[in-house]
């Protein structure tokens, strides 16, 4: 994905919780599901490999 | 001073003055009873009991020595309220006062407790503690204000619980005093300076645990009136289990712990992989699923009625042409078998009627002009004449 269009892991995840809601609906065509699919399958890459690269940082904003 | 000190005879010395002092007060303040909260508790390595008794106004040291600690069994914790009874004692080298204690018995709500309850009851008939004011915690902060001091337990439990739960966080630490004098205007300057930035996605305050007077700074109105305007969800984990603050009733959350708090400011990561792990599946699960229908929905087609119904006049049509085509072959074999057997028969027949048979056996054929003669009137005497054996011909004139 590129850097600017990066969502939050929050993002990713809602679009990845809509995604798998729309492929349960079975009123779906078939074209449409392959896309969500290949949708689906991107964004649970990107939420895995934040949540397995993720690193807590910690900064002072204050002068003490 | 502007005055001249006038010149007397009888200005004491110090020790004069502090004997003044303390034959004054150790007349007047002997056998007393005082109540208090007992704060900054130790006990010294020859078994005495230091401690200040106080108020939110005033402190008073007392001591309790190792024989009345080992003849009553007290067992004394700070935060405690209790009304101690002893003499009044004036130690002139330090020149300072400090009761000893020969008594300690439970009292009831001490002073700082009252102005806690007080002030409790006061923000409560304002509505700051109700329901409708708290907002939800976010579900996954990626920015997390903390406001406690980098130095305390309580900062590395809810740094340690945050590493452990959510280190996809970004933690902004606001250093603050969490006791002592200072401490309350700090913690306010901290809240606020979260709430006007507004980028973070949810405010911490938190102090591990200690004495009401050490977890005095978050029963301030003051604090509790900051708490209440900021503008982010904010979690307040002040003291242990049992401690319950001002800040915790205005908090949007109340943490038992500062590790509780950093709990209930993120998810767990594990919880959230494994939450991944199964939206992939599904979408997977799904996808598959979709497919396998349109697959179903195919073959559900080809075995409609309609279709079925073609299928069939095609078998029928099919074993038909396969029904006419043994018939036409049969037909066409027993036609040739009979052909084949009139043959024979007609050739027998033939045999039969060889009319060159006779001649093989020595018969003769008469011929004239090229006809066989086979009737005597046919003949003619005067017509040339030809006779035929078996193997040859001979002409008569």
């Amino acid at each position: 994905m590129e850097e600017k269009e990066r969502p939050s892991f929050e993002e990713a995840l809602k679009e990845l919780e809509l995604i798998v809601t729309q492929l349960e609906n079975e009123e779906i065509t078939l074209e449409d599901s392959v896309k969500l699919y290949e949708k689906g399958i991107e964004l649970s890459k990107f939420c895995t490999e934040i949540l397995e690269q993720a690193e807590l940082r910690i900064e002072q904003v204050n002068e003490a | 001073m502007a005055d001249q000190i006038p010149f007397l005879f009888d200005i004491p010395s110090v020790t004069e003055l502090t004997g003044k002092i303390k034959s004054l007060l150790e007349q007047n303040f002997n056998d007393i009873l005082v109540e208090g909260e007992a704060s900054n508790v130790k006990q010294s390595a020859n078994g005495h009991i230091y401690f200040t008794l106080k108020d939110s106004g005033a402190q008073l040291p007392c001591v309790i020595w190792r024989s009345t600690v080992q003849r009553s069994g007290i067992n004394l914790t700070d935060g405690q309220q209790i009304v101690v009874g002893g003499d009044l004692q004036v130690y002139a080298p330090h020149g300072r006062y400090q009761l000893i204690v020969s008594l300690v018995q439970q009292a009831g709500i001490g002073k700082l407790q009252q102005a806690f309850e007080e002030l409790k009851a006061k923000l409560k008939a304002e509505g700051l503690f109700e329901d409708i004011h708290k907002k939800p915690l976010p579900k996954f902060p990626a920015k997390i204000g903390v406001v406690t001091s980098k130095t305390t337990a309580a900062f590395q439990d809810i740094r340690s619980t945050l590493e452990k739960r959510w280190p996809l966080a970004e933690v902004q630490l606001y250093h603050a005093s969490v006791q002592g004098i200072n401490a309350a205007p700090e913690i306010v300057k901290g809240i606020e300076y979260f709430s006007s930035r507004n980028h973070v996605d949810v405010v911490i305050i938190s102090r591990g645990g200690g004495s009401l007077e050490d977890l005095w700074p978050f029963n301030e109105e003051a604090v509790a009136r900051a708490v209440f305007a900021c503008e982010i969800p904010l979690i307040s984990a002040v003291g242990h289990e049992v401690d319950f603050s001002i800040s915790d009733f205005v908090a949007d959350t109340r943490a038992a712990t500062p590790t509780q708090a950093a709990v209930f400011a993120t998810p767990d990561i594990n919880e959230i992989k494994m939450l991944v792990e199964d939206l992939f599946r599904r979408v997977e699960l799904n996808t598959k699923g979709a497919i396998q229908y349109f697959k179903d929905r195919i073959s559900g087609l080809a075995k409609s009625h309609a279709l079925l119904a073609v299928q069939q006049k095609m078998m029928h049509a099919k074993s038909d042409i396969h029904r006419l085509t043994d018939r036409l072959k049969h037909h066409t074999e027993s036609l040739q078998k009979n052909r084949q057997s009139a043959l024979i028969q007609l050739r027998h027949r033939l045999d039969k009627q060889n009319p060159n048979e006779p001649l093989e056996k020595g018969f003769v054929r008469v011929w004239q002009d090229g006809k066989w003669i086979r009737k005597a009137p046919d003949f003619d005497k005067e017509n040339t004449t030809e006779l035929e054996w078996y193997n040859s011909r001979v002409k008569l004139n």
